[in-house]
């Protein structure tokens, strides 16, 4: 909103207050000054209005704002006096007061149309507003002044009666702005006895806008339902000065004041005369009542304040005390109850001179304070693995969810997406990793890259939300299988899960058909680790991932144990050179050989499988005896046999 | 056993010692020799197996030879002590080998910050899902159907009442509705809006909400908490200021601004007390009890205090900036 320091000043004294100063009382109290401009010698300040305060869509608005700022006096112009005249304006019906609850209106005669006074211009000009003529400009002086918009119509134009009531689907008008518009049904419009000639609120019909033509004016001044004005400049797609107003709760006592000012603005520019009476309907608006307590204004501020304070404040926005508590002015629709007038008396007192204090009182003691703070562990042990976070956008276009060969028909979408790259969202984190590996390939960085955050998935009914889980990923161009492996390692024994690998059933788009594994933990499954596949980014070499259910993986970890115990007696390490081919996987051979041996402390690969032999290094401990050679190469050959028996493995010569 | 052999045994040694060219080599010398498994114990170990006249004879001389060999080589490791250390070029400037290091997000940062400074106050960290009920997101918080709030908040939409939050707010809601008072939490999450997509705005952004309720807590502690908050992330130095604002929710409501390092102020949260009718929709009874909330921008945050310029640089996951300065 635009405000000429000129407008205001008609309205309230601001002497001696500097721009810098108005600017910044005027925004802490809740009236935020955007912007301070010039016009030639003009000062025009820009104003960024919140929609629950319309009333300071107005320059008088802002001028009582001001007033109570800076404790100046307020000089409001007097609505004229005016006889009550002959004759009655052309009939208008309202079919529905919802729709339209007030208004005033009015004829005037013989009116002369021609560009307005330079007064007039030049203060439109100052608002942004483009002038047009007499008529059509005092109209919109008055709506910036008073923040009451109105509508002339060439009355010459108009066939027999008027009539309002809620537009039907498929009726069309064509406004000022010439562009023909086909209505949903619901909007408000004004038809005279051949056409419609007003789309009531948003903008008037062409066929009976003020040309230089114009000789007799019909002047209404109406209130509209915020809620149809809102549907209708959504639905059509149209704003304008008054339906921004008219779809907030405005003062509803002002139709005929302002009525009056237009009269006397219109017969003073146009040279015309009122032709008949001022036919009005009006609202049945009380002023409502609101009790506040200084106890409730204390509490809820938390510093005591005088009494007499309090009535200073709201006494200067004109909230009045009466009998039955503080009286709420027509203009102040937003104040309803008690919490809104403290409201008023803090941002007037200036929160920036409140004490700000710490709290104090009970902590509360939650459930949830007692869990280990997951996310936070998991990050920080991706973090000393080597691993750089990244956080990619949960929206995705259908190209990234085909490049990792998934099927965009099960990613959820919405309804109406800015653009195609941000049309689904991901079901993987490994979506939105892609596109990282190739850009930082192609700067040639080394990449180990981690991303904690959501995927999506279909609930499968509209009863229940998406299911939404966290999915930890973990993508390296360095690393071989083992060593993204010894990671995921790392992680899942910080968190004391256990864990087993086996062939995953269903194959995953973005792995490698064979070289890739499920991740279960006992009965869970918690993922997959593998390379990923050579399609994909085949540029690249080889890449390795491994992706977890975050979810699932914390319901199943504990931090306990973090330290080695150490054995009371000294183990005897032995070395066994296995025949393993292609066939066997080591974990199944490590898996038997301590199910086979009680004895067995650790049975790991040393170093890798080659030519078709492992290595395994056995360590033997007994935890209350010192096993003797003799008794571990008992042992020994105990696991040679088993190996031989299961899984047909032979002993290296 | 002979004399002979043990006086060849003593010359070879002080040869040997005299050529040690270093401490080191002199230590394995004297370990070999005069250690457990040494040389000249493998001797002593023969004796028991001579005549008592024969034992007298060598075990003298053995000692003889023990003493000598530690006099040669004490002497030669005082040598090779005093000897000044021979000067090397040596250049201290090469550049150094970095050690490869992860690295958490800036979001990650802050949100860790945050929570830590309310930790103190014991605040809890409470989460809630991205795709949210419309009457979570919305209607709890006062935001009807037709508020016109809703024009400000352009939001996507997946079903009539499914949508992806447009603030953490609903969080809010959430613990509120399962949680009896007193109340303490942080929020951090991701929130989505439906803007123009452009060099400053991304389809979504990250918040960190706040919420307090209980008997006694009033504005001043909001702005007491707001202030020390920001201190603690950006120094005692740093001001912050506060202005009336309009949120349907919190009654009243206020935005925060801090000055940037230009000193230009930036705006970096809305906040205020919540409005009583929103604690009575989670079933709180709102003459006993008040709170306040608060929705920090984290993303603006981050970029604030790790001097990030463009948002953009945090969500492409490009390497270059995101392994920090290193």
């Amino acid at each position: 909103m635009l405000a000429p320091k000129i407008w205001i000043e008609e309205f309230v004294d601001l002497t001696g207050i500097s721009n810098k100063k108005f600017s910044e009382e005027m925004t802490f109290a809740g009236n935020k000054v955007e912007s301070v401009r010039r016009q030639g010698k003009q000062t025009v300040y820009e104003f960024e209005i919140t929609s629950n305060r319309p009333d300071t869509l107005s320059v008088i608005g802002l001028a009582r704002e001001a007033a109570a700022i800076f404790g100046r006096k307020l000089k409001l112009p007097k609505s004229p006096q005016m006889t009550s005249g002959k004759g009655v304006p052309i009939g208008l019906k309202i079919t529905d007061s919802k729709l339209c609850p007030t208004y005033a209106a009015v004829e005037i005669d013989k009116t002369k149309i021609k560009p307005s006074s330079k007064k007039i211009q030049e203060r439109l000009k100052l608002a942004g507003i483009r002038a047009v003529n007499n008529v059509v400009d005092i109209t919109n002086y008055l709506l910036w002044e008073t923040g009451q918009p109105m509508h002339a119509f060439d009355a010459d134009r108009i066939c027999g009666k008027l009539t309002l009531r809620a537009a039907k689907k498929g009726e069309k008008i064509t406004p000022l702005d010439h562009l023909k518009r086909t209505l949903n049904g619901g909007e408000i419009i004004i038809e005279d006895e051949e056409k419609l000639v007003d789309l009531a609120g948003l903008m008037g019909g062409l066929n009976t806008e003020i040309t230089d033509k114009t000789q007799r004016v019909y002047l209404l001044v109406p209130i509209y339902d915020p809620v149809a004005i809102r549907r209708a400049s959504k639905f059509l797609r149209l704003r304008s000065d008054a339906s921004t107003r008219f779809e907030k709760k405005i003062d509803l006592t002002q139709t005929e004041p302002v009525l009056r000012r237009a009269v006397v603005m219109i017969e003073g520019e146009t040279g015309g005369a009122r032709s008949t009476k001022l036919v009005t309907m009006s609202s049945n608006w009380q002023s409502k009542k609101i009790k506040l307590t200084k106890a409730q204004v204390e509490k809820r501020i938390g510093i005591e304040v005088k009494q007499k304070l309090i009535d200073q404040y709201l006494n200067s926005l004109e909230i009045k005390l009466g009998a039955e508590g503080y009286q709420v002015p027509s203009w102040r629709r937003d104040l309803g109850n008690w919490v809104d007038l403290i409201e008023e008396i803090a941002r007037l007192y200036g929160y920036n001179k409140l004490p700000r204090t710490l709290p104090t009182g009970d902590v509360p003691v939650s459930q949830d304070a007692l869990k280990p703070n997951w996310q936070r562990i998991v990050r920080t042990q991706m973090l000393e693995l080597g691993y750089v976070e990244t956080y990619a956008s949960t929206m995705i276009g259908r190209d990234l969810i085909e490049k990792v060969r998934l099927d965009p028909a099960d990613h959820l979408k919405v309804l109406r997406p800015m653009s195609k790259d941000y049309e689904y969202m991901r079901q993987t984190v490994m979506e939105t990793m892609v596109p990282f590996l190739k850009l930082n390939w192609e700067n040639g960085h080394k990449i180990d890259l981690f991303e904690l955050g959501t995927v999506f998935f279909k609930s499968g009914s509209l009863k229940k939300l998406p299911i939404q889980p966290l999915e930890l990923v973990a993508v390296s161009s360095s690393k071989d299988y083992r060593e993204i492996k010894g990671s995921m390692e790392q992680l899942l024994s910080r968190l004391n899960v256990g864990f087993e690998l086996s062939r995953l059933k269903k194959e995953v788009g973005y792995l490698h058909p064979t070289r890739q594994a499920l991740v279960k933990s006992g009965r869970e499954v918690l993922g997959v680790i593998g390379q990923l596949h050579p399609h994909i980014l085949p540029k690249m070499g080889e890449i390795h991932l491994f992706s977890l259910n975050f979810d699932r993986l914390v319901g199943m970890s504990s931090l306990g144990q973090q330290y080695p115990t150490p054995a009371r007696y000294q183990s005897i390490n032995e070395d066994l050179s296995i025949n393993v081919g292609e066939k066997v996987m080591i974990g199944e051979i490590t898996k038997l050989v301590l199910k086979t041996s009680k004895l067995v402390r650790r049975a790991e690969l040393k170093g890798d499988v080659w030519r078709g032999v492992a290595t395994l290094a056995i360590e033997f401990n007994h935890p209350t005896r010192q096993l003797t050679q003799t008794r571990v190469n008992r042992e020994k050959r105990r696991i040679l046999s088993r190996l031989k028996k299961e899984l047909g493995i032979t002993i290296k010569e | 056993m002979d004399i002979g052999k043990i006086s060849n045994l003593r010359n070879s040694v002080i040869a040997l010692v005299s050529d040690a060219g270093n401490l080191k080599e002199l230590e394995e010398l004297r370990v070999s020799y005069l250690g457990r498994k040494g040389k000249v114990n493998e001797l002593m170990q023969d004796l028991p197996g001579l005549s008592s006249e024969e034992k007298k004879k060598y075990g003298v001389a053995v000692n003889e030879v023990k003493g000598q060999i530690e006099m040669v080589i004490k002497e030669r490791r005082s040598e090779l002590e005093n000897k000044p250390i021979k000067s090397t070029f040596f250049d201290p400037t090469l550049p150094g080998v970095k050690p490869v290091t992860g690295e958490l997000h800036p979001v990650t940062k802050i949100f860790h910050e945050v929570e830590d400074i309310f930790k103190h106050f014991g605040f809890s960290v409470a989460t809630g899902p991205e795709i949210e009920w419309d009457e979570i997101n919305f209607q709890k918080l006062l935001l009807g159907v037709d508020h016109p709030s809703r024009d400000t908040q352009e939001t996507y939409y997946f079903n009539k009442n499914q949508l992806l939050r447009v603030h953490t707010s609903s969080v809010q809601i959430r613990y509120m509705e399962n949680h009896k008072v007193p109340i303490r939490i942080i929020s951090p999450g991701r929130v989505y809006r439906r803007d123009t997509i452009d060099a400053t705005h991304l389809p979504s952004f990250h918040q960190i909400e706040g919420l307090m309720v209980d008997e006694k807590t009033s504005l001043t502690d909001l702005l007491g908490m707001l202030e020390y908050t920001v201190k603690r992330l950006f120094g005692k130095k740093r001001k912050v200021r506060f202005y009336g604002h309009h949120f349907p929710y919190t009654e009243p409501s206020l935005e925060v601004e801090m000055q940037n390092e230009k000193g230009k102020w930036v705006e970096i949260l809305g906040c205020g007390m919540v409005s009583p009718q929103v604690l009575e929709n989670c079933g709180i009874d709102s003459k006993k009890y008040q709170g306040w909330a608060f929705g920090m921008g984290a993303d603006r945050l981050a970029m604030l205090k790790y001097g990030v310029s463009d948002i953009r640089s945090m969500f492409s996951g490009d390497l270059k900036f995101l392994k920090g300065k290193v």
